[in-house]
Formats: structure tokens, sequence, C-alpha cells
């Protein structure tokens, strides 16, 4: 584990983490959050520290709240559109950054409690594919192309947000648009009404059939959801390892 | 933690109704395009507080099901 904290990749990813956190900090200082700005840096920090998968859902809590109850208390008042794209940005590489640090040190898939139960019968021997710790990424696979993508990433999704913030802000000032016909929010006011109808009705027949679930349908429907959940990462997982035993096979090395 | 899942699914029903009312709002306003996202928003919501309703009764009564084998199972009389 020391090795992989101190591998250059994990550095890298440390370090941006750190710069990204800064950013959003200084972001939030800018938009007039004062000595408030500080407080997502804490989970963050400690986060990177303890290695906590934690962090970034600290970090968006937090973030949520002070632009929550900010507002409502006169802080964050002086917003702009490039600082606003540019948390965003801080915020979405951050991110992005701890979970690959992540990946790297500690856990890209968490250990499977299945390995416990697996046969130790010699026959079964490599059709156990599950791994028994949590699997890391090797470090030996990251590559530029992962910070091309993040490049890309952190510099196309604010752009987006922010096209659909300004269409929105644009017609939010406008005010209510006269001249528009009748008969179209008359449509848009009965599609309303029957979806309304619709999902209240589909809410409503669900629950009523689900509380009356028999045990073997409970137990079947938890089954299908576990199976319908996992099997796409399941399937990527076990290609991934059978992959890897194939090439070291290859090589002539014990799998 | 069964029971945080269906209070969790409730409370998230309850929000997608109040995003509904929001998209009332907005076409008051004649907004088309935020009524429309928020339109969408609410309908996430909604679709993912039914999943976890569905998630959370299913996972109770499998659960009492387990509860109510085990206690049969101890109730009955050893033989041999």
């Amino acid at each position: 584990m020391r090795e992989r904290y101190q591998a250059p990749a994990a550095r890298d990813y440390r370090l941006a983490s750190l710069v990204c956190l800064c950013v959003l900090a200084l972001s939030l200082w800018h938009e007039g959050f004062e000595a408030w700005a500080l407080l997502p840096l804490i989970p963050g920090l400690l986060s990177l520290l303890l290695l906590s998968s934690a962090g970034p859902i600290f970090v968006l809590v937090l973030l949520g709240l002070l632009y929550g109850i900010g507002s409502r208390v006169g802080l964050g008042t002086s917003e702009s559109w490039w600082n606003s794209g540019l948390l965003i940005a801080a915020c979405l590489s951050y991110t992005a950054c701890h979970w690959r640090l992540l990946s790297l040190t500690k856990q890209a898939v968490p250990s499977d409690p299945r390995w416990a139960k697996a046969p130790a019968h010699p026959h079964l021997k490599g059709r156990w594919f599950q791994r028994e710790q949590a699997s890391v990424r090797s470090v030996q696979q990251t590559n530029a192309g992962e910070w091309l993508v993040l490049l890309l990433q952190a510099s196309l999704f604010p752009l987006l947000g922010l096209g659909g913030w300004l269409v929105l802000d644009t017609e939010m000032s406008l005010g209510t648009p006269q001249g528009v016909s009748l008969r179209l929010w008359g449509l848009l006011w009965l599609a309303w009404v029957v979806l309304g109808l619709l999902g209240g009705g589909y809410a409503l027949f669900t629950l009523l059939r689900w509380y009356h679930l028999s045990r073997d349908e409970a137990e079947l429907f938890l089954q299908d959801e576990l199976w319908s959940a996992t099997r796409g990462p399941q399937r990527r997982i076990q290609a991934t390892i059978v992959q890897q035993r194939y090439h070291a096979e290859k090589r002539g090395e014990r799998p | 933690m069964i029971w945080i899942r269906e209070i969790a699914g409730w409370l998230l029903l309850l929000v997608s109704l109040l995003v509904f009312v929001l998209v009332r709002e907005y076409l008051e306003q004649r907004w088309i395009f935020a009524a429309g996202i928020m339109a969408f928003v609410g309908v996430m919501i909604f679709w993912g507080s039914i999943h976890l309703l569905k998630v959370a009764i299913a996972a109770r009564i499998a659960q009492q099901n387990r509860q109510e084998a085990g206690q049969a199972a101890r109730s009955r009389p050893q033989s041999g």
C-alpha cells in the first residue's frame, strides 16, 4: 500500500485533487462566502489523508448546503459566469481525481464476501474468478490518455451546464412571454394533468400491490434486482481477470 | 436499514411531488425551458423513489420470511 501511495501516478492525482480543492475554495471566496469557503476543504483534505471514499460526497453535500443556506443569509451574492464555470470544473475534477487516486491505492472494486464460501476442491481451482481482497488498478496502466479525457470532461461539462443556465436565466429574466398561442398552453396544461394522474395512479397501484407481495415474490424480485444491477460490472470484472490470466499464462507466469 | 430505505423512498416521493408543483408554477409563468428541465428532474426523482420503495418493501417481507423460518426451525422438536 505504501509503495502504491508513493507511486508517481498516485502522487499526480493527489496533487491534482489538492489543486482542485484550493480552486474550489478560492472560487467560493470570490463568490462572497468569506471564511465559509474553507468548509468543503475540511472533508476533502481529511479524505485525501485517510484515503476515504466519503470525501467527494461530503464536499458535494457541503457545497449544496452553502449554496442553499448562503443565499438566505446574504452569503455568496457576487455571481459571475466564469467563476461558476471554474467552480463546476474544480468540483468535477476533484471528484474524478479522488476516485482515481482511491482506485490506485486502496480499492477500485471492493472485496467480495462470497470468497469465504468458495469451495476448496482442487477441481474448482481457477474457476472462482472474484478476488478475495479489494482489487486495485495497476499503477502501470495509468497513461496520458486519462488526463486528456479528464481535461476534456472538465472543460466540456461546465460549458454545457453554463449554456443551459444561460438559456434558463434569459427565459426567466424576460418574464411571462406574451403572444404565445393559448392552445399550446392549454395542451401543456392538459399534458401536466394527464401525466400527473398517470404518475399518481402508477405509484398508488404499484405500492398497493407491493405491500401485498407474497414472500416468494419478494425474494424473487430482490434476486432479479441484484442480478440486473450487478451483471454489467460483474461481466467487466470477470473479463478483465480472465484477460490478465490469459496474458500471464502466455508470458509463462503463474496466474 | 430497511426502514431507513423505506422512509427515504417516501421522502423522495414527496420531493418529486413538490417538483411537479414547481413545474405547474413555471407553466403558469410560461417558462417552457425551465418547466421542461424541472419535469425531467421530477420524473427521475419519482422513478427513483418508487424503485427504492419497491426494494425496501420486498427486503422487509423477505427478512420477515427468514426470521419466521428461523423461529420455526428452532421450535421444531429435534429427532434422533
